[in-house]
């Protein structure tokens, strides 16, 4: 086992139910991609290249996302070393998606052309916000507060008819 | 009475909607308001007054005043002058005993009047004080605007967050132009107005919708209805406008006595004569036109007194019926049901003001006006003040013995009040707008705070200029609550076992912000299986940071009192870290994973604080170490009882012996399948393992422990068995003063390494001792104190009780209190106070459960 092997689901034998945490609280209009590899970057990320199939997206200065559809491992093993120190937080945060900017103005105060970014969703919530092709967009929050925030969407697009 | 069809007007005559007032029908038109609607079909009196329940009529139109406050479809305080007629809505009267045109309650203005004078209430019902519920109840009922239903559907309310270039803040001519001019560029502009009605030009409308505020940073609260927009504006333009202010004499609040804009209202608008015989009063050519509008509509103007030709003295409005029945102007008797009055307008500047404008006395125009302008704030149009020649008109045209002259009507604050604030020592503007409640009401001073700054300079002889006005606050335009509010939804964390706990029957309570699992039935039958079998707790809600670098020990070392740099790869050790005063704010423990790995556990409430104190105190000593907070990340189940290494044995092919996993040592194992950290500690006083394991794999470890048989136990359990060890709680049995001297952890504190935070008041404790000593006690089992009860010794205060607990493993009540060092000895008496009586209790100062810890060693 690595250093902080505990860390990650990917370590999990193959026959452990990996959970969503919010599973519980998904209705229409709402994607879960909680399952997406999310490595947590620190360091010197100023010459760091995502791979094909991962992207990058910005916590601070010194501090990314790299999130992956593929194994974690792998690209943790490929980040590693480069002056860079990573953390799996792929159980940490949930994540989901969502079309229309109308729902996005419900819900937080950053705006389509500041993401992605940080700020505050659902009361308060810390949120990571992307916006991805046309008017989809994709939030990572707190896994704990997942499902309340879930919640809050769902609501919010029965809110506007949908 | 409705007038022929003319240009202009905003009725449509080819539609019709019905509603029903107070239980009976009426007939509107398209484009009506419900109170241009009744007013066309003769009602005069919409509303009785806050405070001594008197008539009042349309005064302005403008949804400004309170006058025409009704309860629509339930909704209370709605004004009806400005809310759109539609069909089949349910409008009546409110704060009335009976109907607005015959209400019982007005015998307060008649009867009781000369006994309720301002702040009558501060000096005549304070005593007997046990009665003040029964008075509460009285003035409430008495006194008020709408009830808010008890029950019933709620509305939905949202709220929108906007970016916009440039937000315009009012759509009349230069607010429509301003927002025209801005859009002319590539600018995002929102203009917003509170009644629309036109087409926007290049720019988007939010009509009808108002701006309650303007706050730091560009943003401007808009309440359109059920959505509270939130818009951040780069630029943000004011073009609200101008206020007509009334004029204050004895009479002035009588239905039909009008504002000339009302009355503009009425006639172009909806096509509604407003009076058959009219006196006009006015200090400007915006007022005095009205008297065209007049003619349009038919009405016999009798007589115009134009306020820069002429002083006038006294006027007074004389009513029949709670109605207008003609006016007397300087002595002059003159038959009208209609007297509209004016004296000037003021800027509409409280935005300006709430925004960090300047807003000054100009003597010349008699009002307050912005002067200077806050970076990217414009005013446009009359709010910067207009160049219309008015006149000043007088603080009063009345106020002899017996006369009624209102300064303000929403509030039913007369002259006489002001006179009567002043002359009691409110003679600031801030104080005796809190004493009188004056420009306080619902329409928040619009049209009452020009006249008592005015009033208050007469009273205290002191110019307008050196008076100054009120602060400007939000709201600047009536808000309901539940707009503020928003949708409800209660942020709630949940640990990733919630509804594992759930489906096991769980009885869920709030610590802070999580909810975590009381109990799962008999909270007895729980800590019995943990002391004689096996017990499962979910403790994900543990906060749970890593510290990695080259410097990760002595950052460490000089964050915590104790050593933890010699720990040995695998070891865990107990710390508690301490202000910069030594106190105690948070306690968890430290494994050591690798030379320069540590993992950190803190309590559920402390994680965030203690990880900004450990990244706080790293940047500032510069240290190469990473802190990162893997709270969410990791889920945390302690598995305890005699059984745990049984049970953990048969889910690992990892090695969990006595020797292998000692005590106090952490190693990573994969229990059930699932990656695990395994800290071999226990803070419930059996053999125990808490197994650290990714967050989505934790439902699937969690059932696999407890096929083992392992009973799940929940925080109550957790507390009594905690206590049998005389566990310490930070937060609930140490507070902002404990410090590890006075908690009795002496052992915690290392002085022979170096500097700590917190070292040099520990130094100062350990030199003058402490006063005060957290230890344990017992009682008998029938004798429970509560948290918090007093400590006595010969009758005076010696302390307070933390915890307590009857522990049915130890056939005692168990606790723990503060009690002065003198008490401060194993075997000694205190006494506790239960109610009036004191009950004995014996000091104890080891844990109360296998003091040697040899259960947890096993």
């Amino acid at each position: 086992m690595t250093r902080l092997a505990f860390l990650s689901p990917a370590n999990a034998a193959p026959d452990v139910a990996i959970a969503s945490p919010i599973a519980h609280a998904l209705g229409p209009g709402v994607t879960d991609v909680s399952h997406l590899g999310k490595l947590e970057l620190r360091g010197e990320l100023a010459r760091f290249e995502p791979a094909a199939g991962e992207e990058l997206l910005p916590l601070a200065p010194s501090r990314a996302l790299l999130v992956t559809a593929g194994s974690p491992a792998a690209a943790a093993a490929r980040v590693a070393g480069a002056r860079v120190r990573v953390y799996d937080q792929t159980a940490a945060l949930a994540a989901f998606e969502f079309d229309g900017e109308d729902v996005l103005r419900r819900l937080t105060d950053l705006g389509r052309a500041q993401l992605p970014a940080v700020g505050a969703i659902a009361r308060g919530t810390w949120a990571l916000v992307e916006a991805r092709a046309g008017e989809r967009f994709r939030v990572f929050v707190p896994q704990e507060l997942g499902h309340h925030v879930v919640e809050v969407v769902v609501d919010t697009l029965r809110g506007l008819g949908r | 009475m409705r007038l022929p069809p003319q240009p202009g007007e905003r009725i449509d005559r080819s539609s019709t909607v019905t509603f029903r007032f107070d239980g009976h029908p009426v007939t509107a038109f398209g484009g009506d308001t419900i109170g241009s609607a009744l007013y066309a079909g003769g009602r005069r009196v919409f509303s009785r007054s806050f405070k001594y329940h008197r008539p009042r009529g349309l005064l302005c139109t403008t949804g400004r005043c309170a006058n025409c406050m009704m309860t629509v479809d339930g909704v209370p305080n709605v004004r009806v002058c400005v809310e759109p007629a539609s069909q089949g809505v349910d409008v009546r009267g409110q704060n009335v005993l009976g109907s607005v045109d015959r209400d019982f309650l007005s015998v307060v203005d008649r009867a009781a009047g000369p006994f309720t004078p301002v702040g009558f209430y501060y000096r005549t019902m304070i005593r007997p004080r046990r009665a003040w519920p029964v008075y509460e109840r009285v003035l409430r009922n008495l006194a008020g605007l709408g009830r808010v239903p008890p029950s019933g559907e709620p509305r939905r309310y949202d709220t929108e967050h906007r970016r916009v270039d440039v937000l315009v803040i009012g759509g009349g001519r230069s607010g429509r132009k301003a927002a025209a001019e801005a859009s002319a560029g590539d600018a995002d502009v929102l203009l917003v107005d509170e009644r629309g009605g036109f087409v926007a030009e290049g720019y988007e409308l939010l009509a009808p919708a108002r701006a309650i505020g303007i706050y730091e940073g560009g943003l401007v609260p808009v309440d359109a209805g059920t959505v509270l927009y939130r818009v951040r504006a780069a630029r943000i333009v004011v073009a609200t406008g101008s206020l007509e202010q009334p004029l204050v004499f004895p009479g002035n609040d009588l239905p039909g006595v009008m504002l000339p804009s009302a009355v503009r209202r009425l006639v172009g608008e909806w096509s509604i004569r407003p009076g058959e015989h009219a006196v006009v009063i006015g200090a400007d050519d915006e007022a005095l036109g009205v008297v065209d509008d007049l003619r349009v509509a038919g009405t016999a103007v009798g007589r115009v007194f134009d306020l820069r030709e002429r002083r006038l003295e006294r006027i007074e409005a004389r009513g029949r019926r709670g109605r207008l029945s003609g006016a007397v102007v300087d002595g002059e008797e003159i038959d009208c049901d209609l007297l509209v009055a004016s004296g000037g307008s003021a800027p509409a500047a409280s935005l300006l003001a709430q925004a960090g404008a300047r807003v000054e006395y100009d003597r010349g125009r008699g009002a307050f006006v912005p002067v200077e302008l806050p970076a990217g704030v414009e005013a446009v149009g009359s709010v910067v003040g207009g160049q219309q020649p008015s006149a000043v008109p007088a603080p009063s045209y009345g106020g002899g013995r017996g006369d009624r002259c209102f300064v303000c009507v929403c509030e039913d604050v007369t002259e006489k009040d002001v006179k009567r604030a002043v002359a009691e020592g409110f003679d600031s503007i801030e104080l005796a707008k809190r004493y009188t409640t004056v420009t306080m009401g619902p329409c928040q001073g619009k049209l009452c705070h020009l006249g008592s700054i005015r009033l208050l300079a007469r009273e205290t002889a002191t110019p307008e200029v050196e008076i100054g006005t009120t602060s400007a606050r939000p709201p600047w335009e009536p808000v309901e609550l539940g707009l503020l509010a928003g949708r409800h939804h209660e942020p709630m964390k949940r640990s990733p076992l919630h509804f594992r706990h759930e489906e096991a029957g769980a009885t869920m309570m709030w610590t802070g912000a999580w909810r975590r699992p009381f109990a799962y039935g008999d909270v007895a039958t729980e800590v019995r299986a943990v002391h004689e079998s096996l017990g499962v707790i979910d403790v994900s809600t543990l906060g749970k940071l890593v510290v990695e670098g080259p410097d990760a020990a002595e950052l460490l070392d000089r964050l915590y009192p104790n050593r933890l740099s010699d720990l040995a790869v695998g070891r865990i050790r107990y710390g508690v870290l301490t202000t910069d005063g030594g106190r105690i704010m948070d306690d968890g423990t430290v494994g050591r994973l690798a030379e320069d790995l540590f993992y950190v556990t803190t309590t559920s409430t402390g994680s965030d604080a203690v990880c900004e104190w450990f990244e706080w105190w790293n940047a500032v000593w510069g240290y190469d170490a990473e802190i990162v907070n893997l709270t969410g990340a990791l889920a945390a189940i302690n598995l305890a009882g005699p059984r745990a290494r049984e049970a953990l044995t048969s889910l690992t092919d990892g090695d969990v012996s006595n020797e292998a996993l000692a005590y106090l040592d952490a190693r990573q194992l994969r229990v059930a399948g699932v990656p695990c950290l395994a800290l071999r500690i226990g803070f419930v006083g059996e053999l125990g393992y808490e197994l650290h394991c990714p967050a989505s794999a934790a439902e699937h470890l969690w059932d696999a422990l407890v096929r083992t048989g392992a009973t799940p136990f929940g925080l109550e359990p957790q507390r009594v068995l905690r206590l049998e060890k005389a566990h310490v709680i930070v937060g609930q049995d140490t507070d902002s003063e404990s410090s590890l001297l006075s908690a009795g952890m002496p052992w915690v504190l290392k002085l022979d390494k170096g500097d700590f935070v917190g070292r040099f008041a520990a130094e100062l404790v350990q030199e003058r001792g402490i006063r005060e000593r957290l230890v344990g006690f017992t009682m008998p089992p029938d004798v429970l104190p509560g948290e918090g009860a007093q400590v006595v010794s010969g009758g005076r205060p010696a302390g307070r009780v933390t915890s307590a607990r009857v522990s049915e493993r130890l056939g005692r009540t168990i606790g723990l209190a503060w009690v002065g060092p003198e008490l401060a000895d194993d075997g000694a008496e205190i006494e506790i106070r239960l109610g009036s009586a004191d009950e004995r209790a014996t000091v104890t100062l080891a844990p109360f459960y296998d003091p040697a810890g040899e259960r947890l060693r096993s």
